[in-house]
């Protein structure tokens, strides 16, 4: 049946939709969960698909809730949300709290705005903070990581990675090492890349993430902006302030390379719905994630910002969108740089 | 004695910001409402009567005190009512939208009387005295008093046709 | 990553070019049509006088209708035939609004009526070409359809240095210009040499998009003994044919919004432009045929083709084999700026560039969705809006919202729709906001009109009773005293009238 109707062009398209930008970004993270899985054991892999499984079953009733098509539960937005969530709590997280912090950042984080696309805030870090101020023993409880080694009579599993002693072995993150004497002795660099480290479930392998954000950008995903301005926010306050005093200021490396940094600078701080949409306020938002990120790891009272800096941030993204508007083709510059 | 101070402090200050109220609306009065004039400035001015005042200023007068809707004027059409929900701060409901018409005289049946371009506010209509009466198609703003003045019945509305350059483009069907 | 590679303009996109479908294919010349529909109102609404009458014998090249003024430019007969009608036709509108038309029933005879002899230009002043092209009644050919005479005197009056011919043909399947440059390289280059004289600029440059090397070439040698003409390759990018981004990409200049690219001394012309300005002022040939792409995914022959103006759109696609499936959409123009065909009857006009049958695999339209607010048509958009913002304001009808976010400088080019992976109609929900604030503004046009002639008239009003009183006073002074009562009491009852009525 030919289309005589008048529809207004172009007709024709490039093809991409939201639900391949979203399993697109749900692969790029697959190889850092996996790992995390790997470090921690079993329970991570509790975490992971209690926080996956149920954000897409909040996601659904909200979606009824809202009256609109359930379809859209499988469209990879709720999951995303569920899987960022998983991979920022601590392994040992029990499976009802990363639950009930799934259930905070679907239904408060996202339904009661208008779904998709109509929250002003992350909804996974809207979970992990909620989580954070409602648990925080059981969110600051981190352990080593144990991970399978190979012996001679095959994979050898301890104990803590099948989860069979709850009780792991607790040890400092390097950011509560980095908030409190610095002077002990941080991991290694290859350790940080690695994730040879305590810490949060993802947040560790520095260098499977970087490879899933490259992968990111390489599709052209996500826009290097976001990502560059962050890391360098969070580095050159760094760099400067461990020049100054070493003794009470971590490196720029350490802070980089440890705790959520990469994990916000490529999967969190990216998050389309809430960050700006202009060149110029994509730079400030990133600039001001990884300065506050800094700020707050240096003199807050948390070890670890990133939650808070990105929520802070995603509150001004209106504010950035109104005011840095991108100058209309031919306008002289407003800020003439 | 503390109690005391408070109760005095807190009678004094609502005393003050009182006397400084009744003061200020003293002072400060604006005779009628500002925002009836400049309606009254928008609206057409052809006193047709269809919103069911009796005149454009009565009618502005109504709208201000909300007694009627901002899409009350069928010569304004949709662009007038927008204009004034966005000067009153009123929401302007979709859909209750006359379609718009001009008026259009059944030649055949016209008599000349001269009733209908007497009644027409706007000058739209031009004839003479037993001589057969026309309507100016893009002056006549669908007011509709010619048609009650017409003994003839000849004068009727028709719905203004879309053309090339008048033609709007419908709005996408939201999924 | 790719966005960091030069760009001549922030935005922009690369869209499938489809152009192999018929870049290879020499032009087809079609034969004269049994009837043609020649539409007598223009697209702005303007409606043309016929010099014809039913039943009129004409011939081929005559002149058959005129406008009320030099905005809008003459018809000529593209066929030798019979006036059939002269009646409401569905014209290539989207809106599939019927407008008067004159039909004419071809003989079949190709010769031209009258007999053209070419003539020495060089002998022609400036004033003179022009005036030929406007009597040939040429628009541009690239789908603005603006009368190309007007514009030469306008760019002459404004002492423009340099013509810029577009030969960028940036949208996807059309390949129409392409062709044009391949096959009558010498043609442009005159009819380029004819404007830049005409203006009285110094040089012309033909911009071409580097994805057509073989046009590049053939315009290369055939401007080889015109100093004052030169050929710039450009990038293929989309929108490169838009006048201000072609303008940016050859000469690193901008147009600032609002203003005509004449304020900064250049002229924009289509190439087929330039070829039927070389026809026109070398032969006086008026513009009665013209090179369009007929293409798509649903078509049995993808072909260019010269066609004559008024040619039914299911008579050129027969002549391209007919369709080999069901079409989706009927496109007049490119898959990124066409517009839909109402129906496969309408007329081709002289700004159709292009008649595309696109299969719906083509079109891959799909139920749009929420906005995720991705940024992916900000980053598009070749004039730097934010698109989103401006669709959501007109969504809920908020026009003076989407005029702050950019929707008077909206190109609708269509890069936003192309890339949004929610498939939001962005392209439908600026042009409804635009039609809508052209609505609001001739409505407040009307009512202004209304209150100006309101007033007058109760300032007549006024004055007429004022008058008949005076009148009536006068009157009563010249009869005996014992009238006087009744009078006085009339002229009251007048004046409480006027209080009333006023």
């Amino acid at each position: 049946m030919v289309q005589f109707t008048p529809v207004a062009g172009p007709h024709t398209h490039g093809g991409t939709s939201t639900t391949d930008l979203m399993y697109l970004v749900i692969a790029a993270l697959l190889p850092a969960s996996l790992f995390g899985v790997y470090l921690f054991g079993i329970n991570a892999l509790i975490v992971l698909l209690t926080c996956c499984c149920g954000a897409m079953v909040f996601e659904y009733l909200g979606l009824k809730l809202l009256g609109r098509s359930s379809h859209s539960a499988m469209d990879g937005s709720a999951l995303l949300t569920g899987l960022l969530l998983g991979l920022s709590l601590p392994p040992s997280t029990p499976w009802w709290i990363a639950l009930s912090g799934v259930f905070f950042a679907i239904i408060v984080g996202k339904t009661v705005f208008g779904g998709l696309g109509q929250n002003p805030f992350n909804p996974a870090m809207l979970g992990r903070v909620m989580l954070l101020i409602c648990f925080p023993v059981e969110l600051t409880n981190w352990q080593q990581p144990t991970p399978p080694t190979m012996t001679d009579g095959g994979l050898a599993m301890n104990n803590h990675w099948l989860n069979i002693n709850i009780d792991g072995i607790s040890a400092a993150t390097p950011l509560s090492q980095l908030a409190g004497d610095v002077s002990q002795s941080l991991p290694s660099f290859t350790e940080l890349s690695l994730g040879q480290h305590a810490g949060s479930l993802g947040e560790t392998s520095a260098l499977l993430i970087l490879l899933g954000g490259l992968f990111l950008l390489w599709r052209g995903i996500i826009h290097w902006r976001i990502p560059v301005a962050l890391l360098l926010g969070l580095a050159i306050p760094a760099a400067i302030s461990h020049l100054i005093a070493p003794e009470s200021f971590g490196s720029a490396t350490s802070h980089v390379l440890s705790g959520g940094a990469m994990l916000a600078a490529f999967f969190i701080a990216t998050d389309m719905v809430t960050s700006p949409t202009s060149a110029k306020g994509q730079l400030l938002f990133g600039a001001g994630c990884g300065l506050l990120i800094w700020l707050i790891r240096s003199f807050g009272s948390y070890p670890e910002g990133v939650a808070f800096a990105v929520l802070i941030m995603n509150a001004t993204t209106p504010v950035i969108d109104h005011y840095l508007r991108p100058t209309v083709f031919g306008q002289a510059k407003r800020f003439p740089l | 004695m503390m109690t005391l101070i408070s109760i005095v402090a807190l009678a004094a200050i609502g005393g003050l910001l009182g006397g400084l109220l009744g003061w200020a609306s003293k002072a400060l009065k604006v005779e009628g409402d500002p925002r009836v004039d400049e309606l009254e400035g928008m609206l057409p001015g052809g006193q047709c009567g269809q919103c069911g005042e009796p005149g454009c200023r009565q009618a502005a007068e109504a709208m201000v005190a909300g007694k009627l809707g901002p899409d009350c004027c069928p010569p304004g059409g949709r662009s007038l009512a927008q204009s004034i929900s966005s000067l009153l701060g009123v929401a302007l409901t979709e859909g209750g939208e006359d379609i718009p018409v001009v008026a259009r005289i059944d030649e055949s049946l016209c008599s000349g009387c001269t009733r209908c371009f007497k009644a027409c506010p706007f000058d739209a209509i031009v004839g003479a005295n037993r001589q057969m009466h026309t309507v100016i198609r893009h002056v006549c703003t669908g007011c509709r008093l010619c048609e009650k003045a017409c003994p003839q019945g000849c004068l009727s509305m028709d719905p203004v046709a879309p053309e090339l350059h008048t033609w709007q483009w419908p709005k996408p069907k939201v999924a | 990553m790719l966005a960091l590679k030069r760009k001549p303009f922030h935005g922009g996109i690369h869209p499938t070019g489809h152009k192999e479908l018929t870049a290879n294919e020499a032009t087809i010349n079609s034969d004269e049509p049994q009837r043609v529909y020649l539409s007598l109102q223009q697209r702005n609404g303007v409606v043309l006088r016929s010099h014809v009458n039913v039943g009129d014998t004409i011939v081929k090249g005559q002149l058959i209708a005129t406008g009320p003024n030099d905005m809008c430019v003459p018809l000529h007969a593209p066929i030798n035939g019979v006036v059939d009608a002269i009646g409401p036709h569905v014209s290539a509108h989207p809106s599939g609004l019927k407008v008067n038309t004159l039909v004419i029933r071809g003989n079949g005879d190709p010769n031209w009526g009258i007999p053209h002899v070419p003539c020495d230009t060089s002998k022609l002043s400036p004033e003179e070409i022009i005036q030929r092209v406007l009597d040939a009644g040429i628009v541009g050919l690239g789908g603005a359809g603006f009368p190309s005479g007007m514009k030469l005197r306008f760019a002459r009056q404004k002492q423009v240095h340099t013509l810029l011919l577009n030969g960028g043909e940036c949208e996807p399947y059309l390949t129409c210009d392409d062709r044009l440059m391949r096959e009558r390289a010498a043609e442009v280059a005159a009819g380029a040499a004819l404007m830049v004289r005409a203006i009285g600029c110094s040089q012309g440059i033909i911009a071409i998009e580097d994805n057509k090397p073989a046009s590049i070439d053939a315009m290369r040698s055939a401007i080889s003994d015109r100093p004052q003409l030169s050929v710039q390759v450009v990038p293929s990018l989309y929108p490169m044919g838009s006048e201000r981004h072609l303008i940016k990409a050859v000469t690193n200049q901008t147009v600032a919004p609002g203003q005509l690219s004449t304020e900064i001394g250049i002229l924009v012309h289509n190439v087929a432009t330039a070829q039927a300005v070389y026809e026109a002022v070398r032969y006086q040939r008026p513009l009665i045929r013209r090179i369009m792409t007929v293409s798509g995914g649903a078509l049995e022959q993808p072909a260019n083709i010269n066609v004559a103006m008024g040619t039914l759109v299911s008579d050129v696609i027969a002549k391209c084999g007919g369709l080999k499936m069901e079409a989706g959409r009927l496109i007049a123009g490119g898959p990124m700026m066409g517009q839909v065909l109402p129906s496969p009857f309408v007329p081709i006009d002289k700004s159709i560039g292009g008649i595309l049958a696109l299969s719906k695999d083509e079109i891959r339209a799909e139920q749009s969705h929420d906005c995720v607010r991705c940024g992916r048509c900000v980053n598009a958009c070749p004039m730097s809006l934010m698109p989103f913002q401006m669709a959501a304001h007109s969504r809920i009808s908020d026009l003076d919202g989407a005029r702050h976010f950019g929707l008077d400088h909206c190109l609708l080019c269509g890069a936003c729709s192309y890339v949004c992976p929610s498939r939001i109609p962005l392209v439908q929900y600026f042009q409804h906001a635009r039609s809508s604030l052209n609505a609001a503004r001739t409505m407040e046009r009307k009512s202004a009109q209304a209150r100006q002639l309101t007033e007058a008239r109760q300032a007549r009003l006024h004055r007429e009773a004022e008058a008949k009183k005076a009148a009536k006073a006068a009157k009563a002074a010249r009869k005996p005293r014992k009238r006087t009562a009744r009078t006085s009491t009339r002229t009251q009852r007048n004046t409480s009238n006027n209080t009333s009525s006023s």
